[in-house]
């Protein structure tokens, strides 16, 4: 697995000032840049891709969408070094429309994890009153926890700490994936 | 569980590495990894995505829809025009006579 993508800790901020698409810059805690993300803009299906450095000089990540509209929209996540798909993340298109409810997919399709957003009562303030309120979102398995994606109250550049529980059994590259997807997906519906 | 296993009639998968086989119908449109080689391969999608096809026919209706509304509102505006230009020239030969 690179390096770049076995960290418990990130820090995803949305690039401001894109023409087409959207991009992402991946931080780790001592506040490097560890990834690139950009989202492939004029394309049918969701596309985006994470690489090593601005210059796109590697690919990590295709994050893929499986259908062109869906309202249970799946994303296959693929290892682009070892060609190999790492699982995907399938939305709850029903429960998200009250609260964002996520599914952790292993390669075959099985459940791994369920992501949520924090509080019902929260998530109905931010639907209804105002999304001002920074988004929490929780990851666990059987009652384990295994990650959180928190956002950093800023209303105009959007960014999210990712913390991946130590000993999570969650893939760090799923968890990242997460972490894009809530960026790029959850934050355009805003 | 292997992607061969419950994947029934789901779409079928040629690995370039030569293995054939078949996923769950959930993953058509995605993406698989090859049970022999590990790789990734293209999952075909199964049928028409109704969803986004409703989506463009409605867009193609609303176009075209426009396009009539705005060629009728042109001719009403044509009419009226005709009707006024064809009064004021009533008008100014009633008064000249």
């Amino acid at each position: 697995m690179t390096a770049a993508l076995t960290g418990h800790r990130y820090m995803i901020r949305r690039k401001i000032l894109t023409i087409a698409g959207a991009k992402f810059h991946v931080f780790d805690p001592a506040e490097r840049v560890v990834a690139f993300v950009q989202q492939a803009a004029f394309k049918l299906k969701e596309d985006i891709r994470v690489y090593a450095d601005e210059a796109k000089s590697r690919e990590l990540l295709i994050i893929q969408a499986r259908k062109i509209i869906d309202f249970s929209a799946a994303y296959d996540v693929v290892d682009a070094v070892e060609r190999t798909k790492v699982g995907a993340l399938r939305r709850k298109g029903m429960r998200s429309l009250l609260r964002d409810s996520w599914e952790f997919l292993d390669a075959n399709d099985q459940p791994l994890a369920t992501l949520q957003e924090d509080s019902m009562a929260k998530a109905l303030l931010r639907r209804f009153l105002t999304n001002l309120v920074p988004q929490t979102f929780h990851v666990a398995a059987g009652g384990q926890h295994l990650a959180t994606y928190r956002q950093r109250f800023n209303p105009f550049v959007h960014k999210l700490d990712v913390s991946v529980s130590q000993g999570s059994a969650l893939d760090p590259r799923l968890a990242l994936a997460g972490g894009i997807l809530i960026s790029a997906i959850e934050g355009r519906q805003q | 569980m292997s992607p061969d296993r419950e994947a029934g009639n789901g779409p079928r998968v040629d690995c370039s590495c030569g293995r054939v086989f078949r996923v769950p119908r959930s993953l058509g449109g995605g993406l698989a990894n090859c049970p022999s080689c590990g790789q990734v391969n293209e999952v075909p999608s199964i049928g028409v995505e109704w969803l986004f096809v409703l989506g463009v026919g409605f867009g193609a209706f609303v176009v075209l829809a426009a396009a009539f509304g705005a060629w009728q509102a042109g001719g009403l505006l044509v009419g009226l025009g005709t009707l006024a230009v064809g009064g004021a020239i009533l008008a100014g030969v009633v008064a000249a006579l």
